[in-house]
């Protein structure tokens, strides 16, 4: 349902793979476009009305997916079709909060399968691009209570020094996993990492800065990051870039806007005027950033800011672009970080199809997986302490959250029924894992 | 404006307090003084008969907007203190009609400064209802009035918010007449205990009561001469020190606990810089009292210094010593002390913990600005943004404040007092407090000023009390046009 950018190009590469396409939109135009270009079925209408949705026959789809720009359309839609019988839905929203925090609402309240959020996406790519690591940096998890770092690894920390049984982390965090090359390892308790290896640790959000400081004795040293624009990506990523204690401007054109912005974030530097302005950049010292990131929601504005950092030698340049299909022009002017939220949204999706709507965490790695359980009454493992589980080697339970509560659990720690669980799986023991914890498969990731 | 709703509402406050009226006139009887309480009655019977008066020339029709507001809580404290000096004059303590509404507006404004040259010759219904009158102003009448009236609606909210000190009033409540009940309530827990433990420690209950009057309103009429000095007692400095703490608090912080989300008041930042405040100001005269021998006992200069910085900061006014005689360093830092006050919230006067910080947090702002004008900054008290419109009043109040003081003390000092006299006069009753230096020092009275000094006063303290803008409006041209 909906083709703009993110539903065209999914209704595209769907159909060129021989999948069946409907595409519910309202929009004559759009249709006329779909018509001209597309091999599918085109129903006319507005897509969270029942009617509309029966004449797509969505109650007999496999997938339905809401991916128009309006958040309660899609919910609407998804939830009408969840109910009819469509077998997963893919709902699409804009706010990052929503699926850092009330994931797991809407997956019961609305049957969503997969509910991305292109702001959060973004947020996390921008992030990575930030800390220069070339997957994911941070997910969040259990309603954002607890975060999953990777953390890259020197032959001064302490886990390439020691066996992993004799590193003793700060509290409610765990080494879930290791990076070696492109394979990641479930490590078992001897395990002892190679210098440029990088480690997966999860922690509860007040511990895990803590961690990342102990164990990375280089600190990745993020330096001073302006931010142009103060609109919801913006203000989106920002607040991830909290817990790293960067120095970090906002410059916003909008007076009210900045002011508000200085109310949300204390720390932060507001600059009150227009980003892709150069004089007002020489005086806010934007030569001496290390980063640069346009977020603003208007292409003109970015490109421009853009080109004027870049003028200003910052080292890096981001920016944040609408129409997709312009970013090769922007990458013709040597601005090569572009990041097209719809373009993202896409690939996220892809994904999910690609990896047959499969529970992994797909930016995460392949052979392994993430998964959030909420423990059942059937469950062998209710109220039973970790050390009697006897988890096997490739399997790790990461965190616990328990009203509102997480922590990471010791072997001392009795699982309850209710708990929401966050396991970390090889692939060889997802069998044993099922067995242990009986439930419905959740996709986890930051989309 | 629309005078007939307003005169109805403060026709029924003006009977409310004819019914306060009632209390000192059963103390005269306990105590037979039962010309006294013949005195009150009759001071009850007038009061009361206003009231009605005023209740038939208004009416219940119309609204009321943000100008019958300002005029019934204007209105409500200067009816109060005119009506509230009535049984000064029929008991013959005090002749001169200025002087019963100089004591008047003292009480009920809880600021302290007496024109009595000689307290203890007063009868003990008289020294009640003074103390008494502070206990009415402490915690507010209007608050009192909306806590005890149901039928106020949402036009409660505004007069609530004239009257309850500092920059932003805090609502407990979804509706104003539970807030307002649920602070009465405080503030009647507060007042039973101070008065147990004072009975405790061998006090009466009468003087218990009346200082407790007096504590818990951060008032500061003692029915004594001496004031607190009289009972030679560390334990009575003690638990009165505990309670002037306790009364310059938030009073919300005190629901909060009760809460349970607020359980540590250490967390609120206004209320950990008034205790720092106290400490280093403490700590710094203790210092200065031993060092120019003023005191030779350290234990006694500590829990003196304690009583009077404690007493001043939040604008009781009670003495246990004669800090007027004290070295310049202390005696400056007291007089500094006059204009910071307690809490917002609290029921002590002058301009508020918060204030201060509100104020200096928007100097250094605009510092920052001159060399960083496209900076938007805004400015936190703990984790808290305040709102621009917030601290565009702070500043307001400030200039205001100030530049009445600076004012007040030109004025006062026309009859020809000394400087220091007339400017902590000034400083003493605007800011609610009571005792200031030289001639009003705190073994002194406000006996010695002219009529037209006193009436000026009266001011003052009403200005002082209702924290500025309301009064301040009463005096704009546009204020009275339609």
């Amino acid at each position: 349902m909906g083709a703009g950018e993110v539903g065209f190009h999914l209704a595209r590469s769907l159909s060129r793979q021989g999948h069946d396409v409907t595409v519910i939109e309202v929009n004559p135009a759009t249709i006329e476009r779909i018509e001209d270009e597309l091999e599918v079925r085109v129903v006319r209408g507005n897509g969270s009305r029942p009617a509309v949705l029966a004449r797509a026959e969505v109650g007999k789809c496999d997938l339905f997916m809401a991916v128009s720009s309006s958040e309660e359309a899609n919910l609407t839609a998804a939830l009408i079709a969840k109910q009819t019988g469509a077998q997963r839905t893919v709902v699409r929203i804009s706010e990052a909060e929503e699926v850092i925090h009330d994931r797991r609402l809407y997956e019961d309240l609305f049957g969503v399968d997969l509910l991305l959020s292109t702001e959060l996406l973004t947020t996390i790519e921008i992030l990575n691009e930030i800390r220069g690591l070339n997957t994911m940096a941070v997910e969040y998890l259990a309603g954002g209570k607890v975060q999953l770092r990777k953390i890259d690894l020197d032959e001064d920390s302490p886990l390439t020094q020691l066996p992993l049984h004799d590193v003793e982390l700060p509290d409610d965090s765990l080494v879930v996993g290791f990076f070696h090359g492109d394979s990641m390892t479930i490590p078992s308790a001897d395990h002892r990492a190679e210098p440029g290896d990088q480690a997966l640790v999860l922690g509860t959000t007040e511990a895990i800065g803590k961690t990342e400081r102990f164990l990375a004795s280089a600190q990745v040293e993020l330096g001073t990051i302006v931010i142009a624009g103060g609109g919801s990506t913006a203000r989106t990523v920002a607040k991830a870039l909290e817990p790293f204690r960067a120095d970090v401007r906002l410059i916003e054109q909008d007076r009210s806007v900045a002011k508000q912005l200085s109310q949300e974030f204390p720390r932060y530097q507001i600059i009150h005027g227009d980003p892709s302005e150069l004089a007002l950049l020489k005086a806010e010292r934007v030569d001496r950033a290390r980063t640069f990131a346009a977020l603003s929601a208007h292409d003109e504005t970015n490109l421009m800011a853009s080109l004027m950092a870049q003028e200003l030698r910052v080292p890096q340049v981001l920016a944040l672009v609408q129409r997709a299909e312009t970013s090769h022009l922007w990458r013709r002017l040597e601005l090569q970080s572009v990041f097209s939220p719809r373009q993202l949204a896409y690939r996220r999706i892809r994904e999910y199809i690609d990896s047959d709507y499969s529970a992994n965490i797909v930016s995460l790695t392949r052979g392994a997986m993430v998964v959030e359980r909420r423990l059942a009454e059937a469950s062998p493992a209710a109220g039973v302490t970790l050390a009697e589980i006897k988890p096997p080697d490739g399997m790790i339970v990461g965190a616990v959250a328990r009203g509102d509560r997480v922590f990471v659990p010791g072997g001392d720690d009795r699982l309850e029924v209710g708990d929401l669980i966050i396991l970390f799986v090889r692939e060889e023991e997802v069998a044993t894992m099922r067995l242990l914890f009986p439930g419905r498969e959740r996709v986890l990731s930051g989309g | 404006m629309n005078f007939r709703p307003a005169s109805r509402f403060l026709g029924r406050l003006i009977l409310l307090l004819a019914a306060t009226e009632l209390a000192p006139a059963l103390c005269a009887l306990a105590y037979g003084e039962i010309a006294d309480a013949r005195a009150f009655a009759i001071s009850a019977i007038l009061t009361g008969a206003s009231g009605l008066v005023l209740i038939r020339l208004g009416g219940s029709s119309g609204e009321l907007y943000r100008r019958e507001g300002i005029l019934i809580v204007v209105g409500g404290w200067v009816l109060a203190s005119v009506f509230g000096a009535v049984p000064y004059m029929t008991t013959g303590t005090l002749l001169s009609p200025l002087d019963a509404l100089f004591e008047s507006a003292s009480g009920f404004t809880t600021t302290g400064a007496s024109v009595m040259t000689d307290i203890e010759s007063a009868s003990r219904a008289v020294l009640f209802w003074r103390s008494f009158t502070q206990w009415l102003g402490g915690m507010g009448i209007i608050v009192l009035f909306v806590a005890l009236l149901p039928e106020l609606g949402p036009g409660a909210r505004f007069l609530y918010k004239l009257e309850v000190p500092g920059p932003s009033a805090e609502a407990l409540q979804p509706r104003i007449r539970e807030t307002a009940a649920i602070l009465w309530k405080i503030y009647l827990l507060f007042t039973a205990v101070e008065t147990g433990l004072l009975m405790l420690v061998g006090m009466d209950l009468y003087d218990a009561l009346t200082h407790t009057f007096s504590t818990m309103s951060t008032g500061g009429f003692s029915p004594r001469n001496a004031s607190v000095a009289a009972f030679q007692s560390p334990l009575v400095d003690v638990i009165v020190i505990f309670f002037m703490i306790c009364a310059g608090t938030n009073f919300s912080l005190y629901y909060r606990l009760k809460q349970r989300d607020g359980w540590n008041l250490f967390r609120d930042t206004e209320f950990r810089l008034y205790i720092i405040i106290l400490a280093v100001v403490t700590v710094v005269i203790g210092w200065d009292l031993l060092r120019y021998q003023t005191y030779t006992e350290p234990a006694r200069a500590g829990l003196d210094s304690l009583f009077q910085v404690v007493s001043i900061l939040t604008t009781t006014g009670f003495a246990t010593a004669d800090f007027d005689g004290w070295p310049v360093l202390s005696r400056v830092l007291l007089v500094a002390l006059m204009f910071v006050g307690g809490c917002a919230g609290s029921t002590s006067g002058s301009m508020k913990v918060m204030r201060m910080v509100i104020g200096i947090k928007t100097a250094l702002r605009e510092v920052k600005l001159i060399f960083n004008p496209n900076a938007v900054i805004s400015i936190f008290v703990g984790r808290k943004p305040v709102p621009d419109s917030v601290a565009r009043s702070v500043a307001g109040f400030f200039i205001l404040y100030l530049s009445t003081w600076g004012l007040g003390s030109v004025l006062l000092s026309v009859s020809g007092p000394d400087l220091v006299t007339a400017a902590t006069a000034a400083a003493a009753t605007l800011g609610n407090i009571g005792p200031g230096l030289r001639a009003v020092g705190p073994t002194m009275n406000f006996a010695l000023f002219d009529a037209w000094d006193k009436a000026l006063m009266v001011l003052l303290m009403l200005l002082g009390r209702l924290e500025m803008y309301a009064i301040a409006a009463l005096f704009t041209r546009s204020f009275w046009k339609p």
